[in-house]
């Protein structure tokens, strides 16, 4: 639930809508690896809304961890108030004054006549072709790719190492003297090697549980980065 | 004698060794929360920048809007240059009087600030330029910066405090002068002075 890319406890959206801006946000996420998401709350109970945007853009960690990423667009019911919280590495593409444009133009009307999802939808058109062209989806998709290959890579190269490491044991057990320095020396060898290993398995790990956050329905591919949130952005009320 | 006098001297030894390794580990993590507490303070002074470089654009607008109050507009240029000439070097973080200073001449700012966004409200057309509204939405962002940069810092001196006086560390970390550090309370005029309103 929390690993969703739209939340609406709010209850402004039918559930088709709902899916409809999930699969937006997803296709837009997979194809430049930002990551927008949407909270709606049917109370503040007394937090900031900025505040209440930033925090959750920042304890989730909306946006790839390299890069920040990350967008999160919360409307509360009961305060009808609305935020835009930008994480750090979107702030150049979307600024706050850029970001309470949308909230003024295109949210805020829309609102105002119960229009909200399509107050959302032409919002998020807005701030997605703003934000995309700032971060290459290869990125991300490849590092995937990658971490999962190296997985594979590794265990290749651990068991060429180990035969040629059976190898040269085997010559130099034949050397006499020299098979006695050797044995300091194979110890060496082995734990730069099982360092090597675990410090693999443990990325190959993370890949893995990137996947389980595919199999959640509404969250992104691969889960949220943990992208980072400064403040950013702007918000309003209707 | 002479073994057990060795035994002795050898299990000193040790333990000196054994504190001596614990000692190191909560050195490192000490000097760790330290960095922590630095870093989060220099992105509460960009902040605070971000806002000071906000400014000489906000009376320029207002200015060509008009007869704008001079008082108040001079208000905040002075204000200005007195809170950019205060800067809290991470050196003196340990001092809670040039803390003091800092939040003192950025709470004026804050203040003289909040006065122009009221007396803005006498002048409609102003207000309803886009350039104005831009120009709110940017000293929103900036407070709101401003709010997240605080609260990290305050968190991170909250988790440094708490590491110096746990149990290891209490011990050697005012040899190696790790000191309390004072977090940065914000005065309560400047949290409410400079909230923007959208009223339309």
């Amino acid at each position: 639930m929390a690993q969703s890319i739209v939340v609406d406890d709010g209850n402004f959206l039918s559930p088709q809508e709902e899916q409809r801006l999930t699969y937006i946000l997803r296709s837009y996420a997979d194809s430049t690896s930002n990551q927008f998401i949407i909270r709606t709350v049917e109370s503040l109970e007394g937090e900031d809304i900025g505040t209440y945007a930033t925090e959750q853009g920042q304890t989730l960690g909306v946006g790839q961890e390299e890069t920040d990423n990350g967008l999160v667009i919360a409307v509360a019911r009961a305060e009808r108030e609305v935020f835009i919280a930008v994480g750090y590495g979107l702030e150049g593409s979307i600024p706050d004054v850029l970001a309470s444009r949308v909230i003024r133009y295109i949210i805020t009307p829309a609102f105002r006549e119960g229009q909200f999802y399509s107050g959302l939808a032409s919002a998020t058109d807005v701030l997605m072709q703003a934000a995309a062209g700032e971060y290459e989806a290869t990125g991300f998709t490849a590092q995937v790719a990658q971490d999962s290959w190296t997985v594979g890579e590794v265990v290749w190269f651990v068991i060429v190492l180990m035969i040629v490491g059976l190898m040269v044991l085997g010559f130099s057990s034949g050397g006499g003297p020299g098979g006695r320095r050797r044995r300091g020396g194979r110890m060496d060898d082995i734990v730069p090697l099982m360092f090597l290993l675990g410090h693999m398995s443990g990325r190959g790990g993370g890949g893995f549980g990137g996947g389980g956050g595919f199999s959640s329905g509404g969250g992104f591919s691969g889960g949220f980065g943990g992208g980072g949130f400064g403040g950013g952005g702007a918000g309003g009320s209707w | 004698m002479r073994s057990k006098g060795g035994i002795i001297i050898a299990l000193v030894v040790l333990l000196v060794g054994f504190a001596g390794c614990a000692g190191c580990g909560t050195y490192n993590s000490l000097v760790a929360d330290e960095e922590r507490v630095d870093e989060s303070w220099a992105n509460v002074e960009t902040a605070y920048q971000r806002r000071a470089d906000l400014i000489p654009n906000l009376v320029s607008t207002v200015q060509a809007a008009g007869d704008f109050e001079q008082e108040t507009l001079q208000a905040v240029t002075e204000a200005r240059a007195r809170a950019t000439s205060v800067n809290v070097s991470a050196a003196d973080l340990s001092d809670p009087g040039a803390l003091e200073q800092f939040r003192a001449a950025q709470g004026q700012l804050s203040g003289a600030l909040g006065r122009l966004l009221v007396v803005s409200e006498n002048y409609p057309q102003l207000r309803a330029t886009e350039a104005f509204r831009d120009l709110q939405a940017q000293l929103e962002g900036t407070e709101n910066r401003i709010n997240v940069a605080r609260t990290r810092y305050n968190e991170a001196v909250r988790g440094y405090n708490t590491s110096i006086r746990s149990f290891p560390a209490v011990i050697f970390a005012g040899m190696f002068g790790h000191g309390r550090r004072p977090p940065f309370e914000a005065d309560a005029g400047a949290e409410q002075a400079p909230t923007v309103d959208f009223g339309s």
